[in-house]
């Protein structure tokens, strides 16, 4: 490992990358409207959306001109509150312009380097002749899709809203849950040109202020390009980047989000991607689901249990019938034994080899399902099961037992909530398979006891990840393998190292109190 | 870059290796699930083999073979020359020993591979055949299932009603080493049909003994405080008055629902003494004569009577043969020690002087759903 | 002071000391009580563990003087730096030989019961996989891993209530048969099969709650004292007394005849998964190796001699091929020295450290 350190500071050397910084950056705009016309027509050149739009302002008969990016404007704006105004109402008490534009958001700026991004972000700015300041309006609007019901994360009892690629928008979604003043959100951006703004979203008297710093800190050391999604910036933060687990957590659920934001954690909300970034994640968040609380707690307990049972079986299961039909078949039961050696009699590859054959067949199918438009989709999903289930078995070439195995740790990898858990355990399940081929179930172990080395290792913004497994913290397992009511889960969790314990006193009326 | 070439290659290496090590899947073995021994007419050791064969190819679920061998190990050599796969020994599950190996002092000791390697199930039931092991390996009648998953379930299922023993490789070693106890295995008999008879009592050298029917060995059983799921038996309890008595007019079946045999050792005058307190409670399941031909009172009486009788003929057999696979031994250990240890090496000659006292005592909880 | 970073908790400095306590050596144990004393192996248990208990108490105390160092330190402390440098050599020695035995035990133990075809050092590197990723990292990382392999193997002692239904309670008795001579031979069997918990002399610094150190290594040693009594007992009544010495390892044959409808032959995944319990026994002893050595050599950083420490016993594995018997011989050899390191060691060094304190008071009155 220390090999992989020497690697990355290799890495660390490397020279800075920079981005063509014109001499603009420095200069302020000129009072004369027809040189910042032409300052304007050098910075955006080949720039066809660009609007410059020139007029003559009413009031006070100044040339002026208002310049934005057509698409990423909302022209009803312009329109409406900007230009109608200063085009068409004289107010002769007021001397000033302003009080004809009907925009809340109005700054004004002088250096070409502010007046260039507000431009790119979809601002509109007033130039005016005489002035050496310009006025920028926010009349920001783009191509956006409405509320919809989230995609991925779908759920019975819970919201059916899901976040959307906006984020003032998802910044709002979860305010709604958490109207307190406690809620503090950090903004910061990232990006020398996607300029990607991050909103950090936490409850100030309840989340760690290490786990704060050290998210703010890593996001603060970040020089790159741009970040398209949240996906990809939680790569560049997390802790172990070898690692198969993913250690932020990604969801498109606002009611989740402020559920964990309530338990301590902290959210990063990233504009343009509709998912957000929840840390410090634990293994366990991975495993919950929002139906969990809307469910009855009995039910919910039961569902949580299937879902760790589906973790080890999609993990294990493939890794086990190899080492037991290779090394162990002593440990099957004589009917069951005689059973499973007819059906593979005919199979003419090692146990290995069958099952990798129909693993990556497995796999093959649920990407080309995923990438696929529904209805050519659900050919794949006939074809795909008449070949496995009939075809192959029918020829010979895998055996009846194999088919249901590997059917079952599909269903079982998909059980767990969580895409991204999903992936990193259908990952896990090869390196199983190669160990227990070649080792029996001592492979499996080793492979097993090397997984949890990792896993007790592991940590996401500082904090364990293998928390409240291991560490060990009986504490929380209130809502781990069983959920507990409600009422009797009256502390935060201790993975989340929280600051303010406590969260409500379990004050239900018992009995016939009522 | 070196390190990353350094780390493939070993793992590479590793591959290699442990490619030569690994085991041959399952459907390259042949699973032996029966193992034969007998001594055929010139006392040559003769070793029986059965395994099951799959696919479409083969006309019959299951093969035989028969070799002369030295020991069980050597003999695997032979089957592996006439087997498709290699033989493996991982999924046996019943060892016939035929009698007349049996009738040699000293045979345990072929077993030896059995025991000393760790691929061998210890749960294999041990049974003798009265007669030669060739005719029950070579029965394989279309009715029934494989010869061994039916003699397993036979056994099993008179486990379960309290008439025989388990008879495992385990236990066969517990009484085998065990001073203070002998040894007792399954007998089977191939007349037209095979056909589970009682139980075998070897000596302490693995030698024949004596033989026990179902009943006897139920005794047996409940001496040993053995009870499983159920136990019933039918006992006459009335003289038979009539001469024709074609329906056994006199009988009356019952099943213990609980049983506690508690036997006490002592020991005076040079001499063990056990007494064996057998306590149960019955259920009437069966009785074919009217209800006023004996009372409630008579009935127990009768029945203790007989069932008193029944295990004092048992142990009168056991202490004639000089063994003891009720383990009255063990009884003697814990708590004569001492006088116990003197004679640790010759305990049936010892038991077979000891003064055992028998005492029943039932008590009829139940009588079933008619009155009649 | 330097060790407040990594911390361990109450619950994983218990299991730390259990878990190198139980290890390969229960898997002989009834056999070799057996042999020395009959049934009455489990008296001898008992005994062994009262010494255990003390020695371990003493132990506390003489950590008690130094509260923020290992033994080394507070050797170097108190007297003097080659001391504690010499002090340093011998715990690595120690540790390193102790984890040696048990690591290549493991191996075979292994090589028999499951894969009789596979290179015994070929079985050891795959088993240094994970044992480097556990021991080059911190204590907590340690600690973490002895806790949770603790509550998953736990459940496995359920297997040893199948055997308990046909157990023949009658070999137990008569209590004490042949006085106890017999029994007291077996304590010294038993004494070894307790040790493991001179591990704290490494351990306590890193303590959190450091008030709770002698009711955690007494929790300790009770937890293993339970855990060898139920095996030991099972085996006992479920075997002949005359036939219990005939198995090298009863424990595992025990587990032969289990069998549920669904799996047979536990005794294969039962070993399979007891390689999470040896490691908990050779995985702290190769922490100790290591953390000693970076002492001895006056480093902060122990996760580069972990790699060595591996790769020395597969070098060593593939060259001089091993058999149990001196495997066996080796385990008998470094007895002595326990016993000298574990109970003489701590007692003087306790008895020297009260005797100082006294005087120092004294003088400075």
């Amino acid at each position: 490992m220390a090999f992989f350190r020497k690697y990355r500071n290799k890495k660390k050397q490397q020279t800075p990358f920079q981005i063509q910084n014109n001499d603009i950056t420095k200069n302020l705009i000129s009072p004369l409207l027809l040189e910042n016309m032409a300052e304007i027509q050098k910075i955006f050149s080949e720039t066809p959306d660009l609007v410059v739009k020139n007029f003559v302002i009413k009031q006070t008969k100044c040339p002026a001109a208002l310049v934005y990016l057509s698409g990423i404007t909302d022209t009803k704006t312009i329109h409406n509150h900007v230009l109608s105004p200063l085009l068409f109402e004289a107010n002769k008490e007021e001397k000033d312009f302003e009080v004809q534009v009907s925009l809340g958001h109005v700054k004004e700026k002088n250096a070409w380097q502010e007046i260039e991004s507000a431009i790119l972000q979809g601002n509109s700015v007033l130039f005016i002749d005489k002035r050496i300041k310009a006025f920028i309006f926010d009349t920001q609007g783009w191509p956006q899709r409405g509320i919809e019901d989230t995609t991925i994360e779908s759920s019975l009892r819970g919201e059916h809203i899901g976040f959307t690629e906006t984020g003032s928008n998802n910044i709002a979604m979860i305010r709604r849950h958490i109207p307190n003043r406690e809620l503090k959100m950090k903004e910061m951006t990232v990006g020398a040109r996607g300029n990607l703004k991050l909103t950090i979203m936490y409850l100030a008297d309840v989340a760690n202020p290490e786990v704060l710093k050290e998210l703010v800190d890593r996001i603060n050391k970040l020089e790159v390009d741009s970040i398209i999604n949240a996906a990809s910036l939680s790569e560049y933060i997390e802790d172990n980047p070898y690692s198969p687990f993913p250690q932020l957590f990604l969801t498109e659920r606002p009611d989740f989000a402020a559920a964990e934001i309530l338990q301590g954690r902290i959210v990063t909300v990233v504009d343009r991607s509709p998912n957000v970034l929840i840390g410090p994640a634990t293994f366990e968040i991975f495993f919950k689901s929002m139906d969990d609380y809307g469910a009855r707690w009995i039910v919910a307990s039961f569902i949580r249990l299937m879902r760790y049972l589906g973790f080890i079986v999609a993990i294990f299961l493939p890794a086990t019938y190899i080492a037991v039909i290779s090394f162990h078949f002593e440990i099957i039961p004589l009917k069951l034994l005689l059973s499973v050696a007819a059906s593979r009699e005919r199979v003419p590859f090692p146990p290995f080899i069958e099952a990798i054959i129909m693993e990556i067949t497995l796999e093959m199918l649920r990407e080309a399902g995923i990438r696929l438009p529904a209805k050519i989709g659900q050919t794949v999903g006939i074809v795909g099961g008449i070949v496995i289930g009939q075809a192959a078995v029918a020829a010979g070439i895998v055996s009846n037992i194999m088919v249901i195995v590997v059917a079952l740790t599909a269903i079982a990898s998909f059980i767990i909530p969580n895409y991204d858990m999903g992936a990193a355990i259908r990952m896990l399940r090869f390196p199983m398979m190669i160990a227990a081929s070649l080792f029996g179930f001592v492979g499996l172990t080793v492979g097993l006891m090397t997984l949890i080395a990792h896993f007790i290792a592991l940590e996401s913004l500082g904090t364990p990840y293998g928390s409240p497994i291991a560490p060990l913290r009986f504490p929380d397992w209130k809502d781990l393998f069983i959920r507990f009511p409600e009422w009797a889960i009256i502390k935060r969790p201790e993975s989340t190292r929280a600051i303010q314990k406590k969260k409500a006193n379990s004050n239900r009326p018992k009995g016939d109190e009522q | 870059m070196k390190r990353w070439c350094h780390a493939t290659l070993f793992i590479f290496l590793i591959v290699i290796l442990s490619s030569c090590g690994s085991k041959a899947p399952l459907e390259d073995l042949t699973l032996a699930l029966v193992i034969g021994i007998d001594l055929d007419d010139e006392n040559n050791l003769v070793f029986y083999e059965i395994n099951p064969v799959f696919g479409g190819g083969a006309k019959k679920g299951i093969q035989a073979y028969e070799v002369k061998a030295k020991t069980i190990r050597d003999s695997r050599r032979l089957f592996d020359a006439l087997t498709t796969g290699e033989v493996t020994a991982g999924k046996i599950q019943v060892l016939l020993v035929g009698k007349r190996v049996l009738q040699h002092e000293d045979w345990f000791p072929i077993l030896d591979t059995v025991y000393r390697n760790p691929t061998f199930s210890m749960s294999t039931r041990v049974v003798t055949v009265n007669g030669p092991v060739t005719e029950v390996i070579s029965h394989q009648p279309k009715e029934i299932p494989q010869l061994s998953l039916h003699l397993k379930a036979v056994i099993d299922k008179n486990y379960d009603r309290t008439r025989a023993v388990k008879g495992t490789l385990q236990e066969l070693h517990r009484e085998m080493r065990d001073k203070a106890m002998t040894p007792f295995i399954w007998e089977v008999k191939k007349g037209k049909k095979l056909e589970l008879t009682g139980i075998s009592l070897l000596d302490k050298k693995g030698k024949y003994a004596q033989f026990l029917n179902m009943r006897e060995s139920s005794l047996l059983l409940m001496l040993q405080n053995k009870k499983r799921k159920e136990v019933t038996f039918t006992i006459p309890v009335l003289p038979t008055g009539d001469e024709k008595n074609i329906f056994h007019k006199n009988m009356i079946s019952f099943s213990e629902s609980r049983v506690k045999t508690k036997i006490k050792s002592g020991y005076k005058q040079n001499k063990f003494h056990f007494d064996i307190k057998v306590k149960m409670s019955i259920n009437i399941v069966e009785r074919l004569f009217p209800e006023d031909k004996l009372d409630k009172e008579q009935l127990k009486k009768q029945i203790e009577k007989e069932l008193k009788k029944q295990i004092m003929d048992l142990i009168t057999k056991i202490q004639k043969k000089e063994i003891d696979p009720i383990g009255l031994g063990l009884y003697a250990r814990a708590y004569q020690y001492d006088h116990y240890k003197k004679v640790e090496n010759n305990w049936g000659k010892e038991l077979a002087e000891a003064d055992v006292n028998v005492s029943v005592k039932i008590d009829i909880i139940a009588n079933g759903a008619v009155i009649q | 002071m330097k060790y407040t970073k990594n911390q361990i908790t109450f619950m994983q400095y218990i299991f730390l000391i259990h878990g190198v306590q139980v290890g390969v050596g229960l898997l002989t144990l009834p056999r070799e009580l057996a042999e020395k004393a009959g049934t009455d192996g489990w008296i001898s248990l008992i005994i062994g563990w009262v010494f255990s208990t003390l020695a371990s108490l003493i132990i506390i105390q003489v950590m008690k003087n130094y509260p923020n160092g290992t033994i080394i330190d507070l050797l170097t402390h108190y007297f003097g730096k080659w001391l504690g440098k010499i002090a340093a050599f011998i715990f690595v020695l120690y540790f390193a030989f102790l984890g040696a035995i048990v690591f290549i035990r493991e191996g075979l133990f292994i090589q028999f019961w499951i894969l009789p075809q596979t290179d015994l050092f070929i079985l050891l590197f795959l088993l240094s996989i994970p044992s480097y990723l556990i021991v080059r990292n911190n204590i907590t990382i340690l600690g973490r891993y002895a806790e949770l392999v603790f509550f998953m193997t736990t459940w496995m002692l359920f297997f040893y209530f199948t055997p308990l239904k046909e157990a023949h309670w009658l070999h137990l008795l008569p209590i004490i048969k042949e006085g106890w001579k017999p029994i007291l031979t077996a304590v010294r069997t038993t004494i070894f099969s307790f040790l493991g918990f001179e591990i704290a002399f490494f351990l306590y610094p890193f303590l959190q709650n450091k008030q709770k150190a002698s009711i955690g290594i007494f929790i300790a040693n009770t937890l293993t004292l339970v855990l060898f009594l139920i095996v030991t007992i099972v085996a006992f009544t479920f075997y002949s007394p005359d036939e219990i010495t005939q198995y090298k390892e009863p424990t595992i044959n025990l587990l032969k005849i289990v069998e549920f409808k669904f799996l047979e032959r536990l005794e294969i995944v039962f070993l399979s998964l007891y390689i999470f319990v040896i490691s908990t026994t050779v995985l702290p002893l190769f922490f100790a190796t290591v953390f000693s050595t970076s002492q001895l050599f006056g480093k902060q950083d122990h996760s580069k001699y972990v790699g060595w420490l591996l790769l020395l016993n597969i070098v060593y594995v593939f060259f001089l091929p091993q058999t149990f018997d001196q495997n066996t011989q080796f385990q008998k050899g470094i007895e002595p020295i326990s016993l000298i390191l574990v109970y003489a060691f701590p007692l003087c060094l306790w008895v020297y450290l009260g005797l100082y304190s006294r005087l120092k008071r004294r003088a400075l009155k």
